[in-house]
C-alpha cells in the first residue's frame, strides 16, 4: 500500500514537472495580457495613450448605447462594424465548409500517395507571406487586374467589375486564407469514416440522402464543428484581409481595434472592443457546441 | 436438399474482373452459376481471393456483374441498387453505426423505411430477444463484447425480414469456443426464421457444420457444389479434396476392373483396391484416402473382410485429445501417410512407437478415385 501511494505521489510530481513550463508560459504571456486588457477596458483613456487609473464604463457605453453625451458619444457605427464583422465571419465559415466538405471526400478516396501530394498542396500557401499573397489578390481583383481583363477579353463584361474594396473582395480573401484551416479537421474526420458503414446503410434500405443525413453527417460532425470554430474565431477579429482587400470602405472590428491602439491612442476603448470580440466568440461557441451536442443526443433517443 | 423449382437466388454465367492498382487484371468470378432455394443454408467456401466475397457483393448489390444475370425471387436485379434489394448483409467487421445505440442500430432499416415508432420498438425488443440480447437497447456498440456486437449485426440484418441473409465471414473475429456456439445458434436461427442464408467462409469446418449445401470456389470458378457429406467424401477434384479436411492423395492409374471392384497402381508402386464405379482399366486417377478411414491393426490381427491392408513405418505421433494424429511412410512406396486413430482404439496398441512397423487397413468402399 505504501509503495503504491509513493508511486502515485511520484507520478503526480512528474506530471506537475512536465506541465509547469507550459502553464507558466500561458500564465505569463496569455492570461496576464488578457487580464490587463480586461482591466484597461474599464479605465479612463490617458491624453496621449496609456490610462488614467479611474473606473470608467463609457468605453462600453460608446459601443452599446449609453454615453455621458459630453466627452463620450454613443455612435452606432461601432455596432454596425461589429455586426458586419460577424456577418462576414459567418459567411466565410459557410463558404469554407461548402468548398471543403466535398473535396475532403474526394481526397479521402485518392490513392495513398496522391493524398499526400494533395495535403502538401493544401499547406503550400503557408510557405509564402500572407501579405504578399493578399497583394496578389489585389492584382487579380483590381479594376485593371487579371480577373477583369480576362472577363473583358472574353466579352462577358464591357466595364471592369468593382470588386476590390467591397465586402465580396474581403470574403474572397478570407475564404482563401481560411480554407486550409477548415480542410484539415474536416479531412481528418472524413478520412476516419468507415466505408463499410455506408454500405451497411445502403444494404439496410437507406437511400443516398438518408445515408448522408443519418450516417455521414453525424459521423463527420466533429470535423465540421472543429473546422467551423477554427475558421470563425480568426475571421471575426481579422484585420489584415479587410485592410488590404477592403480598404477604408469595408472596415471590420479588427481594424477598429488596431486603429484605437496605434492611431487614436485610446487604449481603453480598443481594449473594450477586443473584449467584445472575445465575449461574442465565447457566447457563440457555447451556443453552437451545446446545440450540436443536444442534436446528437436527440438523434439517438428518437431512433431507438 | 434438392434445389426447388424456382430458386430464390438464380445467378447464371456470372463474370467479374478487377484491375489491381498495378494494372494487372484479376478474374474474381468466371462463369459462376448459383441457385439458392427457399429456407436453404448455402455456404460459399474457398481460400482467400477465390471470389466468394465478390460473389456475395454482387448479390447484395455493392458490385455489378461484368456478364451474366442475377434474379432474386424471380425478379432481375440488373440496375437495382443495393438499398432496394430484398437482401441484408452481416458484415465481416459488423459495420455497426458507432454513433447510435444498439436499439438505433437494430431499428435502422425500419426507421429508413418509415415504420412507426411503437412498431419499431416492439420489433427491436423482439429481435434482440431472438439473438439473446434483451435489454441492451441503450448501450453503444463500443460498450459490447465482440460476440455481442456480432449478435447486434445479426439482429440489425434480420429485423426487416429479408428474403435472403448474406453473411460475410461473420464469425472470423470470434474466438474458437464462441465461434462454435455461434455456428449452432446461426443454424437454429435460420430454421426459426425460415430465411435463406448465404454464408461466406474460408473455414471448411464451419462450412461442413452449418450448411445444407456447400459451394466450393477457387480462382473464380465453382469447383464443386453439394451437401457437406458429398463434398467431403466425394470431392470432384484434387483441389476440393485437399481444401476440405485432411487428405492422402495418390497419383496412379486403374490397373484392372474385376466386377464392381478396381485395382489401382500408384506412382509409388503401391497396389490399392476400391470401388470400380464408372472407371475402366487404364484410366489415370487421383486416389483419395481420408486419414480417419484407416484402422490400426495389431501384429496378430488379420485384415477384415471388405478392407485392404497396408504396412507403413510410423514416424510421428501427436495426441490431439479425442484422437491421435499419426504420420507414417508406406512400405513399399515411401509415401507419407496421414492417419487419424481414435484415442480409445489406440489404447489397445500400446507397443507401437515411432520407428515401428505398423499394419493399417481401410474399407475398400471408402477409397475415392478422381479421374485426372
Amino acid at each position: 500500500m505504501r509503495a503504491k501511494a509513493e508511486i502515485a505521489g511520484r507520478r503526480r510530481l512528474i506530471l506537475f514537472g512536465l506541465l509547469a513550463p507550459v502553464t507558466a508560459f500561458l500564465g505569463v504571456f496569455f492570461l496576464g495580457p488578457l487580464a490587463i486588457m480586461a482591466l484597461f477596458s474599464l479605465l479612463e483613456p490617458g491624453l496621449y495613450g496609456g490610462v488614467e487609473w479611474t473606473y470608467y464604463h463609457w468605453n462600453y457605453g460608446r459601443i452599446l448605447g449609453w454615453a455621458d453625451g459630453l466627452i463620450e458619444e454613443f455612435d452606432p457605427v461601432y455596432l454596425v462594424i461589429f455586426l458586419r464583422s460577424l456577418k462576414l465571419a459567418l459567411i466565410t465559415v459557410a463558404l469554407c465548409l461548402i468548398a471543403c466538405y466535398p473535396v475532403a471526400f474526394w481526397v479521402s478516396r485518392l490513392p495513398e500517395r496522391w493524398k499526400n501530394v494533395f495535403l502538401f498542396l493544401i499547406t503550400l500557401p503557408f510557405f509564402a507571406s500572407l501579405i504578399v499573397r493578399l497583394y496578389a489578390w489585389v492584382m487579380i481583383l483590381k479594376p485593371s487586374g487579371a480577373l477583369n481583363q480576362v472577363l473583358m477579353a472574353l466579352g462577358l463584361i464591357d466595364v471592369p467589375l468593382e470588386i476590390i474594396f467591397t465586402e465580396r473582395a474581403v470574403i474572397t480573401g478570407m475564404v482563401y486564407v481560411m480554407v486550409p484551416f477548415m480542410f484539415l479537421p474536416l479531412y481528418a474526420s472524413v478520412e476516419k469514416l468507415d466505408r463499410s458503414l455506408l454500405e451497411a446503410s445502403h444494404d439496410l434500405g437507406a437511400t443516398r440522402t438518408q445515408t448522408f443525413l443519418r450516417v455521414i453527417l453525424p459521423l463527420t460532425l466533429p470535423g465540421i464543428v472543429g473546422g467551423s470554430i477554427i475558421v470563425f474565431i480568426p475571421s471575426l477579429g481579422n484585420f489584415i484581409v479587410p485592410d488590404v482587400l477592403g480598404g477604408a470602405k469595408v472596415m471590420m472590428v479588427g481594424n477598429l481595434v488596431e486603429q484605437q491602439f496605434l492611431y487614436a491612442r485610446n487604449w481603453p476603448f480598443g481594449a473594450a472592443l477586443a473584449m467584445m470580440i472575445m465575449a461574442t466568440v465565447l457566447l457563440l461557441m457555447l451556443f453552437y457546441v451545446t446545440l450540436v451536442l443536444r442534436r446528437a443526443d436527440d438523434d439517438q433517443s428518437v431512433t431507438v | 436438399m434438392a434445389p426447388p423449382d424456382e430458386p430464390l437466388v438464380a445467378l447464371r454465367g456470372a463474370a467479374k474482373r478487377f484491375r489491381t492498382p498495378e494494372g494487372a487484371e484479376v478474374i474474381a468470378l468466371d462463369d459462376v452459376n448459383l441457385a439458392v432455394g427457399q429456407n436453404e443454408f448455402v455456404t460459399l467456401l474457398g481460400p482467400s481471393g477465390c471470389g466468394k466475397t465478390t460473389l456475395l457483393r454482387c448479390v447484395s448489390g455493392f458490385e455489378d456483374l461484368d456478364a451474366g444475370t442475377l434474379a432474386i425471387a424471380g425478379l432481375s436485379m440488373a440496375g437495382v441498387p443495393a438499398h432496394r434489394r430484398p437482401v441484408n448483409t452481416v458484415f465481416q467487421n459488423y459495420a455497426l453505426f458507432p454513433h447510435m445505440t444498439v436499439g438505433a442500430n437494430v431499428a435502422y432499416s425500419l426507421e429508413v423505411a418509415g415504420v412507426a415508432r411503437d412498431e419499431r420498438q416492439r420489433r427491436v425488443a423482439e429481435t434482440l430477444a431472438l439473438v439473446n440480447l434483451e435489454g441492451l437497447e441503450r448501450r453503444k456498440p463500443s460498450q459490447l463484447s465482440g460476440g455481442q456486437q456480432q449478435r447486434v449485426a445479426l439482429a440489425r440484418a434480420i429485423i426487416s425480414k429479408p428474403k435472403i441473409l448474406l453473411l460475410d465471414e461473420p464469425l472470423s473475429a470470434l474466438d474458437r469456443k464462441l465461434r462454435q456456439n455461434m455456428q449452432l445458434e446461426l443454424k437454429t436461427l435460420q430454421h426459426e426464421l425460415g430465411i435463406s442464408f448465404v454464408f461466406v467462409t474460408h473455414d471448411q469446418e464451419e462450412a461442413l457444420t452449418m450448411s445444407d449445401r456447400v459451394v466450393v470456389l477457387d480462382a473464380g470458378r465453382v469447383q464443386q457444389e453439394g451437401t457437406p457429406t458429398e463434398v467431403y467424401h466425394r470431392p470432384s477434384n484434387a483441389f476440393v479434396a485437399q481444401f476440405i479436411g485432411e487428405s492422402n492423395l495418390f497419383e496412379g492409374r486403374v490397373a484392372a476392373v474385376e466386377g464392381d471392384e478396381a485395382r489401382f497402381e500408384t506412382a509409388e508402386g503401391l497396389v490399392l483396391f476400391g470401388a470400380a464405379r464408372d472407371l475402366s482399366a487404364g484410366d489415370r486417377v487421383s486416389i483419395l484416402l481420408r486419414p480417419e478411414t484407416f484402422d490400426l491393426l495389431a501384429d496378430d490381427q488379420a485384415v477384415s473382410a471388405h478392407c485392404h491392408g497396408l504396412t507403413a513405418r510410423l514416424e510421428q505421433e501427436v495426441f490431439m485429445g479425442t484422437d491421435y494424429h499419426l504420420i507414417a511412410r508406406t512400405e513399399p512406396g515411401d509415401k507419407t501417410l496421414k492417419v487419424t486413430v481414435r484415442d480409445s482404439h489406440r489404447e489397445g496398441l500400446s507397443n507401437i512407437a515411432p520407428g515401428a512397423q505398423v499394419k493399417l487397413q481401410y474399407p475398400r468402399r471408402r477409397l475415392h478415385a478422381l479421374r485426372a
